[in-house]
């Protein structure tokens, strides 16, 4: 330690090491159990004791597909199980052309071909306007959106006929990565509960309302998907990345350390 | 035609739209035109898209025509542009492939935490008690998140669930409050024709 | 008239638009309260001389959004201190780098950064690029940032307003090649970022203080006057309640669903 790296060099070496140790659990599986916390089981129950007949509102604003999407396809593979059953009716919303990008692999995950279209699921498409559109949403979705996403007038889709506004919903899902606060002031509070989906880093934003009773549950990207994952029964993308999240973790806590290391040993040198 | 470009009507526009929709959401009153008011926002946030398009076509010509700093990767960005353009409208699997193939791994490439890892390594250095009190907090906060915590100790469970659930939720709703005022002092200066930001000026 | 259950919410709404609009009245006929210094504020100047010695240039971004929105107030404090930050390099010979992502930025900064060059006393040394908008999206954005300090090597970097992801990636890559960082977004999602990387930080709030501060603008100074005492109320309401809700008190109820 003797001789200072220059910074970018230090920070090279940081990420590469970091590759290097993200790739353990690819060749050594570690298969660390997965923990199941409260707030996914008490996701899990809302959904199942929705009452039936109900119409459950998916609002899709981040293709980020190794990480928060895969919360969005757990969330939406235990809302299509009542669906198929007959005992929930979803419909499907984007707010920004980033989540419909690709978002045919996603169908392709949730596998929709067996389901009715228009009466057992919609899909209403884009929504552009961010925090507008859920609010427009939220108030009369027919003045929102005239047709759905293929172009078909929603008066056309027999679902559509019992969706005017937020008040004909039992859930409303926000999959997102940013500030709780929009969907938090245009969704909740309404008598509906709401659901987010969310980064991991934006728990302490939800805290103040789910404290609140404005956010009934979360779901964060990770671990908590994947004992959600685990709960479901069906193993995704985020169960295979538990052991590399808990490897990586590690590795930034044993970085930290020696930073600290680093630092202190060169303050001393330098008196 | 000089009438439509003087900057009141709308400055009377706004404000008027605004006041309407703060006294339906109090009053309860003319709630099928608010929400009507909030569909054309929808019809206006689409035509922004389109704009945006204009803007970039007309920015990198202009880039291209004077050769600007950096004018061959305008060049790149017409042609990816086109190219993805005529692909998603002529060969519907080919603009899959690309999203699939290339979007979505080199955006999640983009976007992933090496630079986090830059900035946990400079950032976290102890320098005092209060920055060790972070450092410790971050310790078990991290392990929490990992799978390999719980195995470690119960312990970092409880201590990571307090801190998530006191001190940082009484943080952030101060912080919360805090943008909220900020917006209604948007509000304020809107409603009082203060607020010049939505016409293109400071 | 008011809709049950929302008349307590719209008196206080009421008295905050209020409070703000006496702030902005008393600011414009020259009575403001004295605003605490701010470090970030005082270390503008210590920074572009910085870069001046060193001969280098300053960067500066506003993060990929506009003046739509929760973000328009962000924003405007952050193109107030880029106006400040062109002034002190026209004093001091500096060149200024400013990327954006949003077209409509565009304009507004290169107005900024000419006039502020004026005031500097250099208008010769304005030019165009130092404006520089780098596509539509956010990636675009973190590519083109990444790019100019890697290849440039500038020895200040600020990035204040609403900003989101890139700060992170601004940030570091600004540790990277070692330059001087100065940060601030009252965005909650990226705090932890501009605490940990940068040297001098705007806290929340504290970066509409700032964009007041060097504008000098009465609207701006007694806005932020209007919202402190708006905050002072709030303040007194929480303890109020936090009282009124752990001795079950009925008015408290009464009052938030009146």
């Amino acid at each position: 330690m003797a001789r200072k790296l220059k910074p970018e060099f230090e920070d090279s070496i940081v990420m590469l090491l970091f590759i290097v140790v993200a790739s353990i659990p690819m060749a050594v599986p570690i298969g660390i159990p997965v923990q199941v916390d409260a707030m996914t089981n008490k996701l899990y129950n809302i959904i199942e004791n929705l009452p039936d007949g109900g119409i459950v509102l998916y609002d899709l604003t981040i293709l980020n597909w190794f990480t928060n999407f895969q919360s969005d396809i757990a969330i939406l593979k235990q809302i299509l199980r009542r669906v198929r059953t007959g005992e929930l009716y979803l419909v499907i919303m984007n707010e920004d052309t980033g989540s419909i990008m690709g978002i045919d692999k996603a169908w392709n995950t949730l596998k929709l071909g067996d389901l009715q279209y228009g009466v057992q699921w919609v899909w209403l498409g884009l929504v552009p306007g961010a925090e507008n559109a859920e609010a427009a949403v939220a108030a009369n979705v027919w003045a929102a959106k005239e047709t759905d996403h293929y172009g078909t007038p929603l008066s056309q889709l027999p679902l559509m006929q019992r969706f005017h506004s937020i008040k004909d919903l039992v859930l409303v899902c926000t999959g997102m990565n940013t500030s709780p606060d929009p969907p938090c002031r245009q969704f909740g509070g309404k008598g509906v509960p709401l659901i987010l989906q969310n980064g991991i880093s934006t728990i302490p934003l939800m805290m103040p309302y789910v404290e609140a009773g404005v956010i009934v549950a979360y779901m964060t990207p990770g671990l908590q998907t994947a004992g959600y994952e685990k709960v479901l029964g069906e193993l995704g993308l985020a169960t295979s990345f538990a052991d590399a999240q808990s490897v990586t973790v590690l590795y930034a806590l044993l970085i930290m350390v020696l930073s600290n290391i680093m630092y202190y040993r060169r303050r001393r040198m330098k008196k | 035609m000089s009438v439509l470009r003087r900057r009141e009507i709308p400055m009377a526009l706004y404000i008027i739209v605004m006041v309407y929709l703060i006294l339906s959401n109090y009053t309860g009153l003319g709630k099928d035109v608010a929400a009507n008011i909030r569909s054309w926002g929808i019809a206006i946030a689409t035509f922004a898209a389109l704009i945006g398009v204009i803007s970039i076509s007309y920015i990198h010509l202009l880039k291209i025509y004077r050769r600007r700093a950096g004018w061959p990767y305008s060049i790149v960005l017409f042609t990816c542009f086109i190219v993805y353009f005529v692909v998603a409208h002529v060969y519907t699997p080919g603009y899959n492939w690309i999203i699939n193939n290339l979007s979505i791994p080199l955006g999640a490439a983009f976007l992933s935490g090496f630079n986090t890892l830059g900035v946990i390594f400079r950032g976290s250095r102890v320098r005092s008690i209060w920055s060790l009190l972070i450092v410790i907090s971050v310790v078990f906060t991290a392990l929490f998140m990992a799978s390999v915590g719980p195995v470690i100790s119960p312990a970092i469970v409880s201590v990571a669930t307090w801190i998530k659930d006191y001190p940082t939720t009484g943080v952030f709703r101060a912080v919360t409050v805090g943008i909220g005022i900020g917006l209604l002092m948007l509000v304020v200066r809107a409603i009082l024709g203060m607020e010049k930001s939505y016409l293109g000026e400071m | 008239m008011i809709v049950a259950g929302k008349r307590f919410e719209f008196i206080l709404l009421m008295s905050i638009l209020v409070l703000i609009y006496v702030g902005i009245w008393l600011a414009r006929r020259g009575k403001t309260l004295q605003m605490k210094r701010l470090s970030c504020v005082d270390a503008l100047e210590e920074a572009v001389g910085r870069a001046s010695e060193m001969g280098t240039s300053v960067w500066y971004g506003t993060g990929n959004a506009g003046l739509e929105g929760q973000y328009a107030t962000m924003n405007i404090a952050a193109l107030s201190i880029l106006g400040k930050v062109a002034e002190l390099c026209g004093k001091y010979g500096v060149y200024l780098q400013y990327m954006c992502n949003i077209p409509h930025m565009l304009p507004i900064s290169q107005d900024l950064i000419k006039e502020g060059y004026n005031k500097g006393g250099r208008p010769e040394m304005y030019n165009e690029n130092m404006s520089q908008y780098v596509g539509g999206d956010q990636s675009s954005l973190v590519a083109a940032t990444q790019g100019y300090i890697l290849e440039k090597r500038p020895s200040v970097v600020m990035i204040f307003g609403a900003t989101m992801y890139e700060m992170l990636n601004t940030l570091a890559f600004g540790s990277r090649v070692g330059a001087m960082m100065l940060a601030g977004t009252p965005r909650l999602y990226y705090q932890s970022a501009t605490l940990l990387a940068a040297d001098y930080q705007l806290i929340g709030d504290e970066l509409y203080a700032a964009g007041a501060m060097v504008s000098g603008d009465p609207i701006q100074v007694g806005a932020i006057q209007g919202e402190d005492w708006s905050k002072i109320i709030i303040l007194v309401l929480l303890v109020l309640f936090a009282i009124a809700t752990n001795l079950a008190l009925p008015w408290f109820k009464a009052l938030t669903s009146w």
